[in-house]
């Protein structure tokens, strides 16, 4: 062993500088993470409803599990509803995010590269502004979508789709979910040798045939990963469900926990919300550690071997036609028409579009937007909250990657299962657990930008197994051949290692940007008068009866937006989409 | 009818003069001015209310009055929680808060809000409340606005109950918020059971579209028709950016009480008096009623909406604060039938 690499395989070993910051990382992921769920846990078990864990006069008590538990709703409607809602939406977008990462990663499907920017597109969006959207769309009877289908067929009545129903929920919940399900398949479905489809093919198997044997088969492993994370996300859904879900009478338990914490009058029920989260929570750590059983069991499942291939792409034929029509109705679902409505309700208020209203055009909206003081508040607070969260989060993820994969320290593995907790709580529930921290301790945050920071910092796995991925792929003899040469560790993390880790990291980071700028939960809940964001302005405006400056202010955010979408993509794709 | 025409003006340029000599003696009384000389010099006071409609039209209304002082405001349903969260925080931000007479309960309740003197502003009697924490802005009346181009004015509901026919199932829409709060008011008059029996069958037979979005939205659209428990001055407010739309009173009729407090940990102390003390003038409620709709309907009002009001004979219930706590208990109870929380 050289003494570079025995110096950074033994802690004790490092000098002060690598100490201290290795430490400090540690310490900020511990906090970060633990400490708001210890207060959610101490909540849950402390006394009167309405009070703080360690405000005078809190006992211990276990009357919020009594109260939540023993209502008949939460078996009857929460239970059932949050099944149906999660199981249903998965489904449905697994499928659809199978078919599109299927063609557009292993078949010779034209213009694949704009379809891969356009699929991405609802992932950058805020839900709240897609909602709206698909309301104006598919409202049962005067949903634009609705009065074209109905001049259509003949329809007298209302529908025939209705938004608000478990189908359109179920159905708006999954177009949502389907880029982040896409990305992840795509990323394995690129991996996948294409030997075995090519021996089906040239046997003359059908496409359907190839890809029902074949393709699934050989990725079931390695799509079940996803899957779980993919159900993890829904559970932790609430925009859809509080926009649409709501009118519908759907409760699922997000909404539940922001039931028992926006009361009629009075003071939030802090022990009930805590007390409905935390079973939630555990059943999220359970979906969790399937999770991460199912990750490695598909890395022992080869399809990916050192020996070279080409990757060839799958030739549609006579597909060719149906398969454009389903990618194009994907996109125009998800991504066109919601941006159209919005375009539109901006410029020309609730009106359905029609020649004659295209007289009444109108900035007013987007000159009103300017005018006002939250606007400019949200757009910095934004732009602040989701740059500086995406900095700490990958400043943190890094430093313990590097803990992970170069170190022996003992509480390795604890740091690595805290980081990578972080998947499996619900934003909701971190909102709740963040508010009831900072509002017991005397630091001043509540009600400011900086809680919000604190807030979004929490996502550490992104970065943690990012990183981690890309340390791995840094062979160690770098630093030490720095080390030896008489750099110190600080000087050789900086000199050696970071440059070669940056296209890592500015991936995590624009990852953790665009969900830094789409985050409405956690906004929402912690927002006051100085720390508003612009998803929760939208809403704000929305329910303000402001429609025409809620959708030009979305309109606004798609166009900040849209030069992410071209850097994610060069960070994100795939190379040569051009066989 | 020259006379009876002469006698109208000479009666309005009468009332016109009393009116601007009572506003001159509030306005140029040394306790006025002396809060204003201090105001300016906090620069700037923060108001929150229930709805940005309810707060957004003061900045210029104020303005003009009281140049100097920025006037920022924030309009949200939970605006109570969040202050009493900010307080329990240590953290006090906003100065003056307006909401209704029940919405201002908790706040009281804990001791958040200050005495201020109102008679300075030449407001007094039955305008106070709270003890001198709150003075009296304006009245919301709940009605049932409605899409003039969708429904004939024979099915216009009368009263209340009328909603349960089959005419009008599939065609409503409601607040999350509101409409609880108007099974409240129902409830003092037709007692808590009947209200919520109400509220059930809305909820069950009706297929009433209850939501946190605006209602507007959905009438101008046509998605819904009704909009149901929205009040009087949304009508106003929407017609008046071209919706068609107007609006009924069924009966009982039932109006909130609008208020005005002081924080007691206001930063901008001064500038907080002023403002609130201004919301409680003939100046400013003539303001909000033109630029928001919303009247004082009280007995000594001089809205002319509050006056035509009154001489149609309608019989009204006032929230009041002999009321508030037991409306308070009944809407607690309506508010999961409409959330679902709760049969």
């Amino acid at each position: 062993m050289t003494p570079a690499l025995s110096a950074v395989r033994r802690h004790g070993e490092l000098d002060l500088a690598a100490k201290l910051v290795l430490a400090a990382g540690a310490l900020v992921a511990v906090y970060l993470i633990a400490a708001p769920l210890a207060m959610l846990l101490l909540t849950a078990v402390r006394g009167p409803a309405d009070a703080l864990p360690f405000e005078q006069g809190a006992q211990w008590t276990l009357e919020h599990f009594r109260a939540i538990y023993s209502d008949s709703v939460l078996y009857t409607r929460i239970i059932p509803d949050t099944l149906v809602f999660v199981l249903g939406s998965v489904a449905l977008c697994f499928v659809i995010a199978f078919t599109l990462a299927w063609l557009v990663e292993r078949t010779d499907l034209p213009w694949r590269d704009l379809w891969f920017s356009l699929i991405l597109f609802p992932l950058l969006v805020p839900s709240v502004v897609l909602a709206i959207a698909w309301i104006f769309l598919l409202g049962p009877n005067a949903g634009w979508m609705n009065v074209w289908l109905r001049s259509l067929f003949g329809l007298e009545g209302t529908g025939p789709l209705n938004i608000f129903s478990m189908p359109g929920l179920l159905a708006c919940q999954a177009l949502a979910s389907v880029p982040f399900v896409f990305l992840l398949l795509g990323a394995t479905l690129r991996s996948m040798n294409p030997a075995l489809e090519e021996a089906s093919s040239t046997s003359g198997a059908s496409p359907a045939a190839t890809f029902l044997r074949v393709t699934v088969r050989v990725l079931l492993p390695g799509v079940l990963a996803p899957l779980i994370l993919a159900l993890l996300i829904t559970l932790e859904q609430f925009d859809l469900p509080l926009i649409i879900g709501l009118p519908a009478r759907i409760n699922v338990f997000s909404y539940r926990i922001w039931y028992e914490l926006t009361p009629s009058s009075g003071l939030p029920n802090y022990g009930g919300a805590a007390a409905v989260g935390l079973p939630f929570l555990v059943v999220a750590m359970l979906l969790l550690v399937v999770y991460n059983w199912l990750i490695r069991r598909a890395e022992s499942f080869v399809t990916v071997t050192g020996k070279a291939y080409r990757q060839t792409r799958f030739p549609l034929g006579r597909w060719r036609i149906p398969a454009l029509a389903f990618v194009v109705a994907y996109v125009m679902l998800a991504a066109v028409l919601p941006t159209l409505v919005l375009l539109w309700s901006a410029l020309f208020g609730y009106a359905p579009p029609a020649i004659d209203s295209l007289g009444k055009m109108s900035l007013a909206a987007y000159g009103k937007l300017a005018g006002n003081r939250l606007f400019w508040l949200g757009l910095g607070n934004t732009l602040l909250v989701a740059t500086l969260s995406a900095l700490i989060v990958t400043t943190v993820g890094a430093v313990l990657a590097w803990i992970i994969v170069r170190t022996r320290f003992t509480g390795r593995r604890f740091l690595d299962f805290v980081s990578f907790m972080s998947v499996g709580i619900p934003s909701v529930i971190t909102a709740l657990a963040v508010m009831v921290l900072y509002l017991s301790m005397p630091v001043g945050i509540y009600g400011t930008v900086w809680i919000l920071v604190v807030a979004y910092s929490y996502r550490l796995a992104v970065t943690t197994r990012i990183s981690r991925a890309g340390l791995m792929q840094i062979h160690r003899e770098l630093e030490e051949a720095s080390s030896t040469s008489g750099a110190r560790w600080l000087s050789t993390q900086r000199r050696i290692l970071l440059p070669l880790l940056m296209p890592t990291l500015v991936s995590g980071f624009i990852l953790l940007f665009i969900t830094g700028v789409r985050e409405f939960t956690m906004g929402l809940m912690l927002y006051g008068q100085d720390n508003v964001v612009l998803s929760v302005l939208l809403w704000r405006l929305f329910e303000s009866g402001e429609a025409a400056a809620s959708a030009a202010l979305a309109t606004i955010i798609i166009a900040l937006v849209i030069p992410i979408v071209f850097i994610a993509r060069r960070y994100l794709s795939p190379r040569g989409y051009a066989d | 009818m020259v006379r009876i025409v002469f006698k109208l003006f000479a009666g309005a340029l009468a009332i016109s003069f009393a009116a601007g000599a009572a506003a001159q003696s509030w306005k140029d009384s040394a306790a006025v001015r002396a809060l204003y000389e201090n105001a300016k010099k906090e620069r700037k006071v923060i108001i929150w209310g229930p709805q940005q409609r309810e707060v957004d039209w003061i900045p210029e209304a104020f303005g003009s009055m009281f140049p100097g002082i920025e006037v920022q405001w924030l309009g949200d349903n939970n605006i109570a929680t969040k202050a009493i969260a900010e307080a329990r925080a240590g953290r006090h931000e906003v100065d003056v808060f307006h909401t209704s007479l029940g919405g201002v309960l908790p706040l009281n309740q804990r001791g958040l809000l200050a005495v201020n003197d109102w008679s300075v502003f030449g407001t007094k009697g039955r305008n106070v409340a709270l003890d001198g924490k709150a003075g009296l802005t304006s009245n919301h009346v709940y009605a049932v606005v409605y899409n003039t181009q969708k429904v004939k004015p024979s099915d216009l509901p009368k009263l209340w109950t009328d909603l349960l026919d089959p005419r009008y199932k599939g065609k409503m829409v409601g607040s999350s918020f509101l409409m609880p709060r108007l099974m409240g008011f129902l409830g003092l008059e037709w007692g808590e059971d009947k209200a919520l029996q109400f509220a059930r069958n809305l909820v069950e037979k009706t297929d009433i579209l209850v939501t946190q979005a605006p209602r507007d939205s959905f009438l101008q659209s046509g998605e819904r028709v009704y909009a149901i428990g929205d009040f009087d001055s949304a009508g106003l407010f929407w017609a008046s950016r071209g919706l068609p739309v107007s609006y009924v009173i069924p009966q009982p009729a039932v109006a909130v009480q609008f208020i005005i407090a002081v924080m007691a940990n206001a930063p901008n102390r001064n500038a907080a008096r002023l403002l609130a003390g201004w919301m409680t003038t003939p100046e400013a409620k003539r303001a909000r009623e033109k630029m928001r709709f919303e009247a004082d309907y009280g007995p000594d009002s001089e809205s002319p909406a509050a006056k035509k009001l009154h001489s149609s004979g309608v019989k009204f219930l006032f929230e009041n604060e002999a009321n508030m706590a037991q409306r308070e208990q009944i809407y607690k109870k309506a508010t999961p039938i409409f959330t679902g929380q709760k049969r």
